[in-house]
């Protein structure tokens, strides 16, 4: 087997399309310098950072290499990224959430059910935006599979279908499992279920980044009218908007159960803390604030070449 | 104390850009030559990723074209737009020079 050079391993830093094009005399300078004066790590460094650089120019996210096309293409697929972390985060709220205003003083409990409804309601917004996005490139899919494109996702589809029919199929058996089982027993009293639905929830957050990556992978490559893009750019905003009220219902609930069920926020009710409760509430937090984020990236990006895409019609 | 070494706040331009184009001012160049070149009449040492991402971001604007490559390495030349962004830059930076000069020469009047 041919061994690698250092300088090749160096550029697997870089996107294969730079790579193709520049890679060659960029070994060629690497070897010169290392001959000349050695490659410090300093220097190394900086070398995979600018590869780093063109693997983001090279998505169009930043930068104004690309075209103003890609760039609203680039910037709708981040906000689809962004939207897959918030629906792991917002499942962990649906469930965390479960119960909770029956744990609350009845007068308080307006604001924090106010709060849990604008997560839903936006929740169900985002999907039907995400949903209603992904009918619009149908057509441009059949005809990119229809052109010889269809190696390039087959192998993404497979994982992604194979990881839906098992996610599928255990949630089947865990939801036949729960039937038998109580409701103590169904929130934290049977440690296997608990240890199965754990199980559970990472082979669908799996599937989740499975689908993602097909559709990002289609979406990077099928072709699509500039129409088309402009009304994908538009849902990308709508599906920021919703993730932000997501986040802000989310944390409008949080801050009313800390003031009003603090036992609740802790997760004991003995005065000390659940510390996997209380990682797992900052987790699903961090998860949002990131998610949104990345959101409002893709969305500015969006915002910036709208503009010159309508220009350029 | 006022020292006479460069400041850090105050640096000598050291785009990558424009010290690519000046170095290809005079006639092609492939990678290595570009490096020891820039580092001789700049005093910048750059390194080989920021060379050749600003070689990519030259090349995409048009400023400069590859030629033939000879042993994996494939040198690079100035093209007559980025001759005139070059001349547009020193105008700009000339311009600079001159009413630095000037104000720091009103300047040392006035104290005089």
């Amino acid at each position: 087997m041919k061994r690698r050079s250092p300088s090749d391993r160096l550029l697997r830093w870089y996107p294969a399309a730079w790579r193709d094009r520049y890679g060659s005399e960029l070994s060629a300078l690497l070897d010169d310098v290392r001959d000349d004066e050695g490659l410090s790590f300093t220097r190394t460094m900086a070398v995979r950072r600018a590869g780093l650089v063109e693997r983001w120019v090279a998505t169009g996210l930043v930068g104004t290499a690309r075209g103003d096309a890609q760039r609203l293409r680039a910037g709708s697929i981040a906000v689809l990224c962004a939207w897959s972390l918030m629906m792991v985060a917002g499942a962990s709220v649906a469930k965390a959430s479960e119960h909770s205003i029956n744990v609350l003083p009845v007068a308080d409990r307006a604001l924090a059910q106010m709060s849990i409804d604008a997560v839903a309601v936006a929740g169900v917004i985002g999907v039907v935006a995400v949903v209603i996005g992904a009918a619009m490139c149908v057509p441009g899919f059949v005809t990119f599979c229809r052109r010889g494109g269809w190696p390039f996702l087959a192998r993404k589809m497979t994982v992604a279908v194979s990881s839906t029919v098992v996610s599928a199929a255990a949630l089947v058996g865990l939801v036949g499992w729960a039937h038998h089982l109580s409701s103590s027993q169904r929130n934290g009293g049977s440690p296997t279920y608990t240890t199965a639905f754990v199980a559970l929830a990472l082979v669908g957050v799996f599937t989740l980044v499975a689908w993602t990556t097909v559709a990002v992978a289609a979406a990077r490559r099928v072709e699509l009218s500039r129409s088309i893009l402009r009304f994908e750019a538009a849902l990308a905003l709508v599906v920021v908007c919703a993730m932000t009220v997501v986040m802000s219902g989310t944390l409008t609930w949080l801050v009313q159960m800390t003031l009003h069920a603090p036992s609740f926020v802790r997760g004991s009710t003995t005065g000390g803390v659940s510390t996997m409760w209380a990682a797992r509430l900052v987790a699903t937090v961090v998860a949002m604030v990131v998610a949104v984020a990345a959101g409002l990236l893709g969305a500015g990006r969006v915002a910036r070449s709208w503009r010159l895409v309508d220009a350029n019609d | 104390m006022v020292s006479s070494r460069e400041s850090s706040a105050v640096r000598r331009p050291s785009d990558p850009g424009l010290l690519i184009l000046t170095s290809l001012a005079d006639g092609p160049k492939h990678g290595h030559a570009l490096l020891k070149d820039i580092e001789t009449f700049g005093g910048v040492r750059l390194g080989p990723g920021t060379l050749y991402g600003a070689i990519t971001r030259l090349e995409e604007q048009g400023l400069i074209e590859p030629l033939d490559a000879v042993d994996r390495r494939r040198p690079y030349r100035i093209t007559a737009l980025g001759s005139e962004q070059l001349r547009v830059q020193i105008r700009s930076m000339r311009r600079l020079t001159e009413v630095a000069s000037s104000r720091l020469g009103q300047t040392s009047g006035a104290h005089a």
